[in-house]
């Protein structure tokens, strides 16, 4: 019996070759496009746990300032595993650079959870006592020759976690065993490491500073959080000691008590989502198509069906008949679609990834990330889930026509009566153009093709308006554009640069615009007594800072602030303030000055209004913050408050076309003009990050135009068999005197229709899921921007594909002989 | 309109598989005229029918309007020319499901960018008696209303001839009468060039002149 059926499903198949050719390719390209997805989902995943572990140590939590004794119960617990110690010697500020380095003596193996500071160029990792490894930058900021053997003198200060003591200093000679490879993944934070060998901090350190920092993974995953817990209550360990590293745990998936506060990790689980809703988005797309399809194949061969029913064939029958056609399509279009969407995935991902910016994979670097998906093994399951639920959606998509075929009417088939309409709107009106008003009609002639075929279209158009919010979040260079206020940051902590070489350097004509910052701390004295004379109630250990900054980064510093409150700042009878940042000693929070919002407080003599409680503080160099209070006010007034009209850091952005090497030169050379100046570039950065935001842009319209050309087959699909089904009508129209010109304009009136009706859905579909993905980004529904641009570009594109994929059947109207078309039997 | 077809043949396909459709056919139709066009399935006669009309090209022979070859004419003109001069009925009444009766009417008005004229429009419906139809859609009328609707179409731009292929060949005896009735008084009352294709005697021999169509072998029929 299936033998039967199987022969008669290829004949029907071979029979309607265009139909059965466009199922292929649909059923190939959504095979092969949510294969590829999948597949790229596990790739990344396994990656991200990888870059996470390299990025921030293969460590899920330490546990910090532990006595020797609280370390080896560490170490001989059963629910740990991986348990590596090291020791902080303290740190050595590294001059003009705005860099500290950290000393550390890794225990045993615990330098294998950090593969970036082991990573030796020359010479050999530190072994025992005095013995020291450093990178080739912190050799250049420390002005030592990169010579193994030699011996480096350093001053280094070290402090407890939370400490109201000053810090300890000492100096000591260290003999350098190896050159360790630069990374920069501390750069940011504005940290160099060093390691030192095993034993050198029992012979530097007093027993209060001899304290260990322990790293390790817990063996049952699931149970992470409560053996932590058990752990600290066990052995002693305050909260505020536990660090977890939330950058391998988020990859991991684990839960863990401070999740909720990490809010940075939001990059890569939306690129996850924006994979996921793609796939859905395609697959839909694809059903769609294949629905489409079946449905006027079995439509146009309603007669052959009748005439099945006609000699006896059952409803069962039919239903299988059409169902088995589509397995047939299944079992050539899945296994192509599932090799190259695998052969693909690699590639596609490689390609993408390039095009995007490595950290947001937690690399850092594109060869990192690229050996990283090389060398990476995606999971069977995506891929067997992709394949499962396309395979699920084909069928789901060859019911309905299955369902059409199973219930035609052996009578009505075979009667051939004349279409059917459903038209309310007959009112007699003037008709100025005859081809729009019946593409019009046309369009309501078969509305479930109709709506089916817009809808393909609508998805096109959501998914790309939908990206455009994903790439926007995605977006680091935004960030960067918000964080740096130019292209380069030149900073003196010490002395300021003076409005005159300020002067100099804007005046310099490769410079379009200078940004500066003004910031002067104020430190208590013995008697809690600060250098200026103000009335704020500081409390033991904060400082006064005031600071300056330009009218317009105002509102960076605090965000919503309403506009009447920055006009008064401007005028100088306000200022934001930045509170000090609390935290907990032993438990015990630290009393601290907390002011707020329309307070009054003198500073020298001059009463301010506190117009906003700043939410970032005022930074220059390594973008510490010495916790105090924070004035921040316009340039001029900062002037007359401090008696110091010298900036600390300037912000210099070039001109577009100047020479960055010439500059770079010249600025060394007034650097040396103004000791105490160094400069910091973030225009390769800022360059490489805005580029790759255009690449982002760049790789959303290449996923659109794979949906788009999903939506296309629909549409060539549709158009023709609206001609198919047409041909009488067409004939008799053009023998009653309708020029060629005439009826292709009907046509193209017909897709003119679907694309705008298509963009105007799209638009709306595509806004609410930016405003879905802005609420899912910020936790907070609110209405964001309408994303016209996208919109535009996207309902161009798709009238214009529209149109394409009109003209095209039109050339077979063209040839079409019009005595052929009234003879066709319709 | 004058209208002379001179030695017109069409044949199709070649070498074995060669059909003669319409062998050397000459015919002169002078204005006013009511010409049947008469002859078995496959004879020929609507390849005759679409060669007069330049729904088709001859494979030789010539065929003028008033002197002029229209097989020279390009598509738009030609087009045009079908929209001015010629009305068609059709067998299967061809009309456009998704337009009501008087959207079908005027169609060819609309195809030259031209809008109706209403009180001829009130004319030629109440001639047919469809006057109380022409807001509904085709599946909604009879076979007989169907194609006085057609017959209404392709007087709608007041043409000087009008090609009718079997015009009553889906429509009951009745039906068929009356529509015939129709078309005759449209003829001579309105004056028009009047050519019919049909398999039957009776409405062939309403024709004033009346041919015969065997194995693509045209032939005047005389009385």
């Amino acid at each position: 019996m299936m033998k039967s059926y199987l022969s008669l499903a290829w004949k029907e198949i071979k029979a309607q070759k265009v139909t059965s050719v466009l199922i292929l390719i649909a059923m190939i390209l959504s095979t092969t496009a949510t294969a590829a997805l999948g597949q790229s989902i596990g790739i990344l995943q396994s990656m991200r746990v990888e870059q996470a572990a390299s990025l921030n140590g293969d460590r899920y939590a330490t546990f910090h300032q532990l006595s020797e004794e609280q370390n080896e119960m560490l170490h001989s617990d059963p629910r740990l595993k991986d348990v590596g110690s090291l020791i902080n010697l303290g740190s050595v500020e590294l001059k003009d650079s705005g860099l500290t380095l950290y000393l550390r003596e890794y225990q045993k193996e615990a330098l294998k959870a950090y593969p970036d500071v082991g990573t030796v160029e020359e010479g050999r990792l530190p072994q025992g006592k005095g013995e020291i490894a450093l990178s080739r930058d912190t050799l250049k900021y420390l002005g030592i020759g990169e010579r193994v053997g030699s011996v480096i003198t350093l001053p280094v200060s070290v402090m407890r976690m939370r400490d109201d003591r000053p810090a300890y200093e000492y100096t000591a000679d260290f003999v350098l065993t190896g050159i360790l490879k630069n990374h920069y993944k501390g750069y940011a934070n504005g940290i160099l490491d060093a390691a030192v060998g095993e034993g050198t901090a029992k012979d530097l350190l007093p027993q209060r500073y001899y304290l260990f920092s322990a790293d390790f993974k817990t063996i049952d995953r699931e149970r992470f959080q409560s053996v932590v817990d058990e752990l600290a209550l066990q052995i002693g360990v305050p909260e505020e000691n536990i660090q977890y590293n939330w950058v391998l745990l988020n990859a991991l998936g684990v839960d863990y008590a401070e999740k909720e506060g990490e809010g940075e990790d939001k990059g890569f689980p939306f690129m996850m989502a924006a994979c996921v809703l793609v796939g859905v988005l395609i697959l839909l797309a694809a059903g769609l198509v294949i629905y489409n399809i079946l449905k006027v194949a079995v439509t146009k061969r309603v007669r052959e069906y009748g005439t099945l029913r006609a000699i006896g064939s059952e409803k069962g029958q039919l239903y299988a008949l059409v169902t088995v056609q589509l397995l047939i399509l299944c079992g050539l279009g899945l296994p192509i679609g599932l090799v190259l969407g695998m052969l693909s995935a690699k590639g596609i991902l490689a390609a993408a990834t390039g095009l995007l910016n490595p950290k947001l994979f937690l690399a850092d670097s594109a060869q990192a990330l690229d050996a990283s998906i090389a060398g990476s093994d995606a999971d069977i399951l995506p891929l067997l889930v992709s394949v499962l639920v396309t395979v699920l959606f084909t069928i789901l998509a060859s019911f309905p026509s299955a369902r059409y075929a199973a219930r035609i009417s052996p009578t009505e088939a075979m009667s051939g009566r004349s279409t059917k309409i459903r038209r309310r709107s007959r009112k007699q009106k003037r008709i100025r153009n005859f081809e729009a008003f019946y593409a019009r009609l046309n369009l309501k002639r078969n509305r479930g093709r109709t709506v089916i075929t817009i809808l393909s279209m609508v998805m096109s158009i959501t998914v790309f308006v939908a990206l455009q919010s994903f790439s926007a979040l995605l977006d680091t260079s935004r960030d960067v554009q918000k964080m740096y206020k130019g292209d380069y940051a030149v900073t003196n902590e010490t002395a300021g640069i003076p409005p005159e070489a300020a002067a100099q350097l804007e005046d310099h004509e490769s410079v379009a615009e200078l940004a500066v910052t003004k910031l002067k701390y104020y430190e208590q004295d013995g008697e809690g007594n600060v250098q200026i004379d103000q009335d704020i109630d500081l409390k033991p250990s904060e400082n006064l800072q005031i600071a300056a900054v330009d009218e317009t980064s105002i509102s960076g510093y605090a965000p919503g602030l309403p506009k009447e409150d920055i006009e008064e700042w401007k005028t100088g009878r306000a200022c934001l303030v930045k509170n000090p940042i609390p935290y907990t000693y032993e438990g015990q929070e630290i009393p601290h000055t907390e002011l707020h919002k329309d307070e009054v407080i003198t500073v020298n003599g001059v009463q301010l209004r506190i117009a906003g409680i700043a939410e970032n503080p005022v930074c220059i160099g390594s973008g510490e913050f010495p916790n105090g209070v924070q004035v921040i006010v316009t340039d001029a007034l900062y002037d007359m408050l401090t008696g110091d009209d010298r900036f600390s850091e300037v912000y210099p952005t070039l001109e577009e076309d100047a020479d960055a090497e010439s500059f770079e030169e010249w600025l060394d050379e007034w650097c040396k003009e103004n000791p105490g100046t160094y400069w910091l570039s973030y225009r390769q950065a800022y360059a490489q990050m805005a580029e790759s935001f255009e690449q982002i842009r760049f790789l959303c319209w290449g996923l659109i135009l794979f949906i788009g050309l999903i939506g296309i087959l629909n549409i060539i699909n549709t158009v023709y068999t609206n001609i198919h089904t047409r041909i009488g009508e067409i004939g008799m129209q053009r023998a009653i005197g309708m020029s060629e010109r005439s009826l292709y304009q009907t046509f193209l009136w017909e897709g003119a229709y679907y694309g705008l009706t298509a963009s105007v859905l799209g638009a709306v579909l595509g806004y609410i899921c930016t405003v879905l993905v802005g609420a899912a980004a910020t936790d907070g529904l609110k209405l964001t921007a309408f994303p016209l641009i996208p919109v535009l570009e996207a309902a161009a594109v798709s009238v214009a594909a529209c149109l394409a994929a009109t003209a095209i059947p039109l050339r077979a109207i063209g040839r079409m002989s019009i005595v052929n078309s009234i003879e066709t039997v319709e | 309109m004058h209208i002379e077809a001179k030695e017109l043949s069409k044949i199709y396909g070649t070498g074995e598989s060669r059909v003669t459709a319409l062998d050397r056919a000459g015919l002169e139709i002078m204005p006013g005229d009511f010409i049947s066009i008469m002859g078995p399935s496959g004879s020929g006669k609507s390849t005759l029918l679409h060669l007069l009309s330049g729904l088709d090209h001859p494979t030789s022979g010539s065929l003028t309007y008033d002197g002029r070859d229209i097989y020279t004419f390009h598509d738009k003109e030609l087009s045009a020319f079908r929209r001015r001069c010629i009305g068609f009925i059709f067998q299967q009444f061809n009309l456009l499901p998704v337009l009501t009766a008087r959207e079908n009417i005027i169609m060819p008005l609309l195809l030259d960018r031209k809008q109706p004229d209403n009180a001829y429009l009130d004319q030629l419906t109440k001639l047919l008696g469809i006057e109380d139809r022409l807001t509904h859609l085709p599946h909604e009328l009879s076979g007989g209303q169907q194609q006085r609707v057609a017959i209404a179409r392709a007087l709608a731009a007041q043409p000087e001839i009008i090609f009718a292929d079997e015009p009553t060949g889906n429509l009951d005896s009745k039906s068929g009468g009356e529509v015939m009735d129709m078309l005759e008084s449209i003829q001579k009352e309105l004056g028009k060039t009047l050519v019919i294709i049909t398999h039957d005697n009776r409405i062939a021999g309403r024709a004033d002149r009346q041919f015969m169509i065997t194995d693509g072998i045209l032939t005047e029929v005389t009385a």
